[in-house]
């Protein structure tokens, strides 16, 4: 009965998402606006309730769920399917549109035209949902047993993932509407600009968080060692976050010198609809990989309708009204605004690398040539060296005044930065090859160490300037100001993180029994014994590893593979041993299938890796520090 | 001019794109035929000339759990389909392989024993089971790797014999 309510509250919720979009009554569409949400709500609580339930007479739950399956994993497993999915990003979506309808957006016409907007939005969702992906569908008969959750997506981190990710991409559509809505009125100014910006912010924080959650489960669950891994799914989710990056830094711009309007227009049309391609590529099976569970080519054709609809759509209203922008503002070659344009241009000249690179095989095979694949390496030739300048212009930006700087009052303050950066460089770099020896990368460990301490000494060195150290200068700081420090610092730090994780990787793979010895970096790794354990739903090998660092004892490590009967699948969890330093990453292989004594073990050292996860939560903080700040200041 | 020209490129762009796209997404699908001679085998109970395509080779054993799942598939091709189907048993003990086919039905025209796992390596596996299609000139047309599904069976497997029929024919 409950599923039926909940397929019910679907049904009206597109009708209600399509009265929102066409009807000409802005006190409709603010009703319709709120029910959306409501409706949208109860479909998820609904499909919640089969899962918690476990009703195994939803095909959705019988595929994808589990009677023996932890409760944490059976709530999340309602988004951990495509079809769940799509119904939490319509709700996200929804929620969006009651959050505009509710706030203080001004004047009255523009606010209707948002939320026609959001209301197409969601009838296109909501009917992609209803015809390709039905949540709610019935088996019957109904199973004795569910077909278990996906084992790899039974992780903590993953829970949050999504809705996260979502957030930041849903997030978006608010600017997107933002911007059609101000593209029509001819209206797109800094009002519009101080307006919208709360919305960035909380989307960018959000898809910031998201795709650092997902960095730090590839990195812990997948166990293949790295945290990024250029696969086309995680491209899809860092094109969004370059261009809204890019997005958030032009309506600043837009904000205080009424400039860069046509640009502004573009950038939030073109980063919520990379949002809905990477929903596109994930999926409609066009590209495969390991993220895409839903291949089905119908919903591939649905989704690139809806994509051509909206997109297309916005794009003709963008070419058709455009010329209706007039930016007057002028401001010289050395000054603010024109470091944000270099932002601005560094950030889409690498979101354009990264959608070629993940485009170009399909084009490829669109054309009927031969299939290729590309690489890391494409990406590193090419995203790597646009980042460097990008982060040198960072660091300095914060110091030059909006309008017209002088170098006569920028070198002073610019003097101590670099003294400090030459100053610290070659002795972290001595300390570092110290420590993590073998292997050099004499150029990139320059330019990348150079660059990670140029951001960071430069950000503080602005904050202190800023403030003068003063307490009460330091507490009356604007938060706002608060988050762009602290997001350019974590920007630094993450790189650090990179940086030593790339350059000064050791990895090795052995095959051991018990009793043998590895020596990796500063560490020895001896085999005790490989037992077998078992959890609520695996079974697993479980291998203890004594870890010693310069001869001591410091801890014992148990990496496992874990089988799960019921999904007929495998995972591997490697043990981790953290420390400020580095983090030893170890993982259990196959065992030999001759003499059955040997097992495959694999090791890496990821020097610095910690301060990765330190910047990626310095930088949604930051983001989110500035969400704080506008609300106040509204307020 | 230019500056509406300007306006207009990224709905242009745009639209270059998704008609890319939408070539890829209704392109009806194609299945990959390869064309590879047959590595020779020398097998105790199978040898080259003992094969006579179109027909399977599969390779099994009856400690391989993924095996049993795929016998009912072998099972069905043989007896509805009337597909030659041989099989290479690989580090199988003589009496287990027996009392295994004796279990579900034996679905191989001939058995070879692979106890050294040297067809394993000649044919480049990377574990049981898996299959080969050949065509009536020993060549390879296609492998499958891991469990054969009644929808490999159903999408794959009869189109590839169908096409060599047809193609036989001209």
């Amino acid at each position: 009965m409950i599923p039926e309510l909940g397929h019910f509250a679907l049904i009206l919720a597109l009708l209600v998402a399509l009265a929102q979009g066409i009807l000409p009554f802005p006190e409709i569409k603010k009703r319709s606006a709120i029910l959306l949400f409501l409706l949208n709500l109860s479909a998820f609580s609904a499909l919640m309730w089969a899962y918690i339930v476990t009703d195994l007479s939803v095909n959705n739950v019988a595929e994808n769920s589990h009677t023996l399956k932890p409760f944490i994993y059976k709530i999340a497993g309602v988004w951990g399917n495509h079809e769940g999915s799509m119904v939490l990003w319509s709700l996200m979506l929804s929620l969006f549109s009651m959050l505009v309808a509710l706030s203080k957006v001004q004047p009255e016409t523009f606010k209707a035209k948002i939320l026609s907007i959001q209301g197409l939005l969601a009838t296109g969702f909501l009917a992609f949902i209803l015809f390709t992906s039905n949540p709610f569908t019935r088996l019957l008969p109904a199973p004795v047993d569910g077909a278990g959750l996906n084992p790899i997506l039974q992780d903590p981190g993953l829970a949050i993932h999504p809705p996260l990710l979502y957030m930041g991409y849903v997030g978006f559509s608010v600017a997107f509407a933002f911007a059609i809505a101000g593209l029509l009125e001819g209206k797109l100014d800094k009002h519009w600009a101080k307006a919208v910006k709360p919305w960035v912010l909380l989307a960018w924080s959000s898809l910031s968080a998201g795709i650092a959650l997902g960095s730090w489960w590839a990195y812990y669950e997948l166990g293949w060692g790295g945290w990024w891994f250029w696969d086309p799914v995680e491209n899809a989710s860092l094109m969004p976050w370059l261009l809204g990056t890019a997005l958030l830094h032009s309506v600043i711009v837009l904000e205080k010198r009424d400039t860069l309007k046509r640009w502004v227009a573009l950038l939030a049309i073109l980063t919520f609809s990379l949002s809905m391609l990477g929903t596109f590529l994930v999926r409609s099976g066009v590209l495969t990989s390991v993220h895409a569970f839903a291949v089905d080519p119908m919903r591939g054709v649905f989704i690139l309708g809806l994509l051509t609809l909206y997109t297309g759509g916005a794009l003709a209203v963008y070419a058709w009204k455009a010329n209706t922008l007039e930016s007057k503002a002028e401001f010289s070659s050395l000054s603010r605004e024109t470091t944000l344009i270099l932002n601005n241009l560094f950030m889409a000249t690498a979101c354009a690398t990264v959608l070629i690179g993940t485009l170009y095989p399909l084009l490829m095979e669109a054309l009927n040539a031969e299939q290729i694949s590309v690489g890391p390496p494409y990406f590193q030739a090419t995203f790597v060296p646009l980042m460097i300048p990008a982060l040198l212009i960072m660091g300095i930006a914060p110091f030059i005044p909006w309008k017209k700087g002088s170098f006569k009052s920028l070198t002073p303050r610019l003097k101590l930065p670099l003294l400090i950066t030459i100053g610290t460089l070659p002795p972290l770099i001595w300390v570092m090859e110290n420590n993590n020896g073998d292997e050099t990368h004499p150029v990139g460990v320059w330019i990348g160490l150079g660059v990670a301490l140029w951001l960071s000494i430069t950000t503080i060195t602005e904050w202190a300037q800023r403030t003068e150290l003063k307490p009460d200068r330091i507490k009356s700081l604007p938060l706002s100001s608060w988050g762009m420090s602290t997001a350019h610092l974590g920007i630094a730090v993450a790189l650090f993180g990179m940086i030593g994780s790339t350059l000064w990787l050791q990895e090795k793979v052995l095959l051991m029994k018990p009793g043998d010895v590895m020596e990796i970096g500063r560490y020895e790794l001896k085999l005790k014994e490989v037992g077998s354990i078992f959890g609520p739903n695996y079974a697993a090998d479980a291998a203890q590893i004594e870890l010693k660092a310069s001869g001591r004892k410091i801890d014992t490590l148990t990496p496992e593979r874990r089988h799960y009967p019921v999904a007929q699948q495998g995972t591997t969890e490697a043990a981790i041993r953290k420390s400020w330093r580095d983090d030893v990453y170890v993982a259990l292989g196959e065992q030999d299938t001759e003499s059955r004594e040997y097992w495959v073990i694999r090791a890496y050292v990821h020097p610095l890796v910690p301060y990765l996860w330190l910047g990626y939560v310095m930088i949604a903080l930051g983001g989110f520090l500035a969400l704080i700040g506008t609300r106040k200041k509204s307020a | 001019m230019k500056k509406n020209f300007l306006n207009m490129l990224p709905l242009v762009v745009f639209l270059a794109l998704v008609i890319s796209f939408a070539t890829i997404l209704l392109r009806p699908e194609k299945i990959e035929m390869m064309s590879k001679p047959m590595p020779p085998l020398t097998l105790k109970g199978l040898k080259t000339e003992d094969i006579k395509g179109p027909a399977l080779i599969n390779f099994f054993a009856s400690w391989c759990t993924p095996c049993h799942a795929e016998h009912d598939n072998l099972m069905a091709l043989s007896e509805k389909h009337k597909l030659p189907i041989y099989g290479i048993a690989y580090k199988d003990k003589r009496k287990d392989t027996d009392r295994y086919l004796k279990e579900l039905g034996n679905p191989y025209k001939k058995i070879g024993r692979d106890d050294k796992g040297r067809a394993f390596i000649d044919w480049g596996l990377s574990g049981v089971p898996e299959t080969f299609l050949i065509d009536a000139d020993n060549m390879i047309r296609y492998h499958h790797a891991g469990v054969l599904l009644e929808e490999d069976v159903s999408a794959t497997i009869m189109p590839i014999i169908q096409e060599l029929e047809t193609t036989d024919e001209n």
